[in-house]
């Protein structure tokens, strides 16, 4: 939970997109967190929990790493 | 704009009206031959003022934003992210009220008027809650 960090990117908007369209309220209710935060996690402004993550994920009926990427840019975790 | 946003940018305006109407009162005379009773009664009445005009702002602005957006604007159970802002924006709220309040000791310390503890003690909060105010507008939309 925290900021969001560079280096980690989503598919969410894809994934609503995949899945008719669903709207964010929808995805919203579906994990359990306000509309503004799913706003915020697609638009890269704020990394979610490891649980919200996963909801996200079984949300969309996907694997974890299909939402999220990240990527080292520092060198290090690699 | 969510409701949480919203509340924060009433209870600023509020700080902000009392932040205006202390300086006028004080520019006015506030403190000629003020005492702490007074000066205690006075801060007492402007802090039920905030009280009112933070709920009235509350209604008046729900109401407008539901007519705006045509359908109704509630508050919603709040998330990790909620949780999050608002204890990031405690924090700095807390460090602001700490400082203020323990400035304020200063004058006091080299024989200031007792009135101006009253004012201290009035104004450490106010500046806390503003402090917390902007830190959550600013967090709401940055994070």
């Amino acid at each position: 939970m925290g900021k969001g960090q560079p280096g980690i990117s989503n598919t969410i908007r894809v994934l609503r997109f995949n899945a008719g369209e669903m709207t964010q309220a929808a995805l919203a209710e579906k994990v359990g967190v306000t509309r503004q935060t799913i706003v915020a996690i697609e638009q890269g402004r704020y990394s979610p929990s490891l649980e919200v993550a996963f909801r996200i994920a079984a949300a969309f009926k996907v694997p974890l790493e299909q939402v999220f990427q990240w990527e080292a840019q520092d060198g290090r975790a690699d | 704009m969510s409701h949480k946003e919203m509340i924060a940018g009433v209870q600023l305006a509020g700080q902000v009206l009392v932040a205006v109407w202390l300086v006028w009162d004080l520019a006015n005379g506030g403190l000629v031959g003020a005492t702490v009773m007074g000066v205690a009664i006075k801060l007492l009445w402007a802090i039920g003022a905030v009280i009112v005009f933070t709920i009235i702002a509350t209604i008046i602005m729900t109401i407008v934003v539901s007519i705006a957006r045509r359908e109704e604007f509630k508050d919603e159970p709040a998330d990790e992210r909620d949780v999050l802002i608002e204890a990031k924006s405690q924090k700095w709220s807390a460090y602001a009220t700490s400082i203020v309040a323990a400035l304020a000791l200063f004058p006091l310390a080299f024989g200031a008027d007792p009135v101006f503890a009253v004012y201290a003690l009035f104004g450490a909060p106010m500046i806390g809650g503003t402090v917390n105010a902007i830190y959550q507008l600013y967090y709401y939309r940055v994070s």
